[in-house]
């Protein structure tokens, strides 16, 4: 049994809140922009498109994020290629936050009402125009409250990656709780630590979701 | 043959799949009637009541699954309450979901329209009927979809308890996994597994929610 003074433990458990941060960062940019590519996969008319679309996101909305790591970092190193720690963490959260947030951007584009395209076709707007003018400015104001939401959930996604060994706030607060056998108060502090990180984007998410909601 | 490791090792596979689908509905069993209870407390219940769920509810919301789990199972036997792994699972799944369904249910309620309370009291319903066919059911028809999701995210949080040693689908995965050393094939096989699983537990959640919540809205 090691001892350390509270104030020590803190310290560790800071210096690897940062590879949470930047976990999280990745996570968030990289999804994000994958998200995107996948929502104009999703709007065009290819069928082709469509499908592998719907495949990807069933696939990772409905398997574990951990089954998904265990994949990319035992399985393809099995097949061949041999992943670093860090990067298979970056591209199981990017493409798992890549598939919910497409989802979410998807049903805010169709939310948008029908007569809004028919006008702005009758408007002799063409599809960039009416993208650009008239869906996307709506379906963006639908979208900030869910895509902030979602960033709490990236955000406690992270702490899966310490599975495969990405050694981030839940991987150190384990190993510190394992040599000073206080668990307690080693996971109490993580738990703090991580709900620091996540409440405020949380009010944050459902202030702008009120201020977005129309009263019915 | 890259698959044939299934036919030797079916038995657990079934084992493991059938332990992840229990420890699911079991946690949605206990969760949902704690959800409707806490959801309704938070609409209609007294200001310390709603401050110490709502106090409940935030935590849980806002820190990793993993960490109640790691806390209930390691932490809590300092105090006494020592619970088998499956026991912790259960546990820190239910406490989970009632957290998330909490605010669902709680939502629901809310959105019931004033005037329905008007028109409930003028048919002469007692105060029992009104909240069972005006308030509960109409609520919990509107969040149906949201509880279902909130469903199939129990069942893929659950994956972790595996790291506890509950023998869950995951646990048997990584078992057969050092056996077999066909790491891709096992890995992807139970994602599949995992795949069908959350698409019968929505599906027949989605048809039960419509058998049960719409025929008690015509009743």
């Amino acid at each position: 049994m090691i001892s350390y003074t509270n104030p020590e433990i803190i310290a560790a458990l800071l210096l690897a809140t940062r590879y949470t941060l930047v976990l999280f960062f990745v996570g968030a940019i990289g999804g994000g922009v994958l998200a995107l590519l996948l929502l104009v996969m999703g709007l065009s008319k290819s069928r082709l498109l469509q499908r592998l679309l719907g495949a990807y996101v069933a696939f990772f909305q409905g398997t574990p994020l951990l089954m998904q790591l265990y994949l990319l970092f035992f399985g393809i190193a099995y097949l061949g290629v041999r992943l670093p720690t860090w990067a298979a963490a970056a591209i199981a959260l990017i493409a798992w936050s890549a598939a919910f947030l497409s989802e979410i951007w998807r049903g805010c584009v169709a939310a948008v009402p029908r007569g809004q395209w028919e006008a702005s076709s009758s408007l002799a707007m063409g599809y960039l125009e009416q993208m650009r003018y008239v869906i996307l400015p709506q379906a963006l104001t639908l979208a900030v409250g869910p895509t902030v939401g979602f960033l709490v959930d990236i955000m406690k996604a992270t702490a899966v990656t310490a599975i495969i060994g990405y050694v981030e706030l839940f991987q150190a607060g384990n190993a510190i709780a394992n040599t000073t056998f206080q668990p307690f108060k080693v996971y109490g502090m993580v738990a703090v630590i991580y709900f620091l990180l996540c409440w405020p984007v949380s009010l944050a998410a459902r202030r702008i979701e009120a201020r977005y909601t129309v009263p019915r | 043959m890259p698959f044939d490791w299934i036919i030797e090792y079916w038995d657990i596979l079934l084992g493991g799949a059938l332990r992840t689908i229990a420890l699911t509905l079991l946690a949605i069993a206990v969760a949902t009637p704690v959800s409707v209870l806490l959801g309704w407390a938070l609409v209609s219940g007294p200001g310390w009541g709603r401050a110490a769920i709502n106090a409940y509810v935030e935590l849980f919301r806002n820190t990793p699954y993993m960490i109640h789990l790691f806390f209930i199972f390691f932490a809590l036997p300092r105090f006494g309450i020592g619970l088998d792994p499956f026991g912790a699972a259960i546990a820190s799944l239910c406490l989970m979901v009632a957290a998330f369904g909490t605010k669902i249910v709680e939502s629901g309620l809310r959105a019931t329209p004033r005037g329905q309370h008007e028109a409930a009291a003028s048919l002469g319903m007692t105060a029992g009927q009104a909240f069972r066919h005006v308030t509960l059911v109409p609520a919990l028809a509107r969040v149906w979809p949201a509880l279902c999701s909130l469903a199939t995210m129990a069942l893929l949080d659950s994956a972790v308890v595996s790291l506890i040693a509950v023998e869950d689908l995951t646990w048997v995965t990584t078992f057969i996994e050092t056996r077999n050393f066909r790491s891709f094939e096992t890995f992807f096989f139970s994602s599949l597994v995992f795949l069908a699983i959350s698409y019968a537990l929505r599906r027949s959640l989605l048809a039960f929610g419509d058998r049960v919540l719409s025929r008690g809205m015509r009743a």
